[in-house]
């Protein structure tokens, strides 16, 4: 199966991942991205966006969203311990 | 005849019946059904708070709470299938009633939430969230950027926001590019689809949004009576494909036809030999001459002509937040 790179950035002073980029199945949803960067980071108060520009929908599959937003290679997710760019 | 498509798409509503859940009912005789009108382009939280005022006296209260329902998130399901409540009603309604049943029969729940398949809303301000972010995703899809959702007045979020929530007509419309929506995504759709030269104003990327539901069908989809329910949603694909709108020949139009065989070339066929192009062949199929489908296509309710001109259906069907949802029944393998 396909996986996806993922990499996240952090911002605005959310906690710094020592490994911060991961593969990902993309059939799994932006759901699971979610819950995998909160166990990450080890708090519940972060929130993602895809370039930073907006948050996906749950639902999405992490596949579309590389297919639609990625750069180099990778699908980048942001996060912020507030709502950065809403 | 575009304003006819535009008043059918806002004035669609679609009548539910709201029934509460057998099991979370306290009084005798059990409350009649709530019906209501929700609005194709709606989301059924938004209904919610009638919802619960109808029914909260009838509820079985809940062991811990003095107030028995004023906590619970409320949520829907048709047939037992729990509804995914940032879907737009009418997507919802085409896609798992491809029959339309009138009214819409749904059931209503005030506790178990089903939070391992959908993450709960808390009020409407989720709702709203997570509609600006779906209308954010479009503008980027459309432009490369998020800057023209950014730039709304507070005031204009609110009346956007307000006329989903009251299932109104918007006061700006794609077809109006003076106006508050100058400048914004809906006139950059426009300048999109309309193929103007003002190229430098339009996204990097350049395409239109799009959304696709698609359901395998095993046996022929002959007798839509017949089609099994919905049971999970594993069995529905759920798709976003941005479409850059190719320029044709002169004198053709880049068809909604040509958009599916792009985007989901194992299931449209093309007469000609690369599906990447479409036929100006003369095999006249069901679905006009050119593309080749053996399933159903359904859009705001009705089922379309592939041979439409796609930036035709992308200003005239696609919902607020400038995603064009498409329903769509395959033939499975």
């Amino acid at each position: 199966a396909l996986a996806v790179k993922v990499q996240f950035v952090s911002t605005g002073g959310a906690p710094v991942l020592i490994q911060s980029e991961f593969k990902i199945d993309a059939t799994e949803k932006f759901a699971k991205v979610l819950k995998f960067l909160r166990r990450q980071v080890q708090q519940d108060n972060v929130f993602p966006f895809i370039n930073q520009a907006f948050i996906p929908s749950q639902d999405e599959p992490v596949g579309d969203l590389y297919k639609n937003f990625g750069v180099h290679g990778k699908l980048i997710v942001n996060y912020a311990p507030t709502l950065a760019w809403g | 005849q575009a304003m006819d498509a535009r008043r059918h798409v806002w004035e669609g509503a679609i009548p539910i019946s709201f029934q509460l859940d057998p099991s979370e009912i306290a009084t005798a005789p059990a409350p009649l059904p709530l019906l209501l009108m929700a609005a194709r382009n709606g989301y059924l939280p938004l209904l919610a708070n009638r919802i619960r005022q109808y029914f909260q006296n009838a509820v079985l209260s809940s062991p811990s709470s003095s107030t028995p329902s004023s906590d619970q998130i409320l949520w829907f399901d048709f047939k037992g299938l729990p509804l995914k409540w940032h879907i737009p009603t009418g997507v919802l309604f085409d896609l798992l009633c491809l029959e339309p049943q009138r009214p819409w029969d749904l059931t209503v729940h005030f506790r178990g939430y089903p939070s391992e398949m959908m993450a709960p809303y808390e009020g409407d301000e989720a709702v709203k969230w997570s509609f600006m972010n779906t209308l954010k995703e479009a503008s980027y899809i459309i432009r490369g950027n998020t800057k023209n959702v950014m730039d709304l007045t507070q005031n204009d979020q609110n009346n956007l926001w307000s006329s989903i929530v009251k299932g109104l007509r918007p006061v700006f419309d794609v077809e109006t590019i003076s106006g508050i929506w100058k400048n914004t995504i809906a006139s950059q759709l426009s300048l999109l689809v309309l193929g103007e030269s003002k190229a430098s104003q339009v996204a990097r990327n350049g395409k239109v949004p799009l959304r696709l539901y698609v359901r395998a069908v095993n046996g022929g989809l002959d007798d839509p009576f017949s089609l099994a329910p919905v049971k999970s949603w594993n069995e529905v694909m759920i798709l976003t494909r941005p479409v850059e709108i190719l320029r044709q020949e002169e004198g053709l139009a880049f068809t909604l036809g040509d958009a599916l065989v792009k985007v989901l070339p194992q299931y449209f066929g093309s007469s000609s030999e690369d599906p990447e192009h479409s036929s100006s062949d003369s095999r006249v199929d069901e679905y006009g001459p050119g593309v080749q489908f053996d399933g159903t296509v359904k859009i705001q309710g009705i089922q379309p002509n592939l041979d439409l001109p796609f930036d035709w259906v992308a200003r005239n069907l696609a919902g607020q937040e400038h995603f064009t949802h498409v329903c769509l029944w395959v033939p499975g393998k």
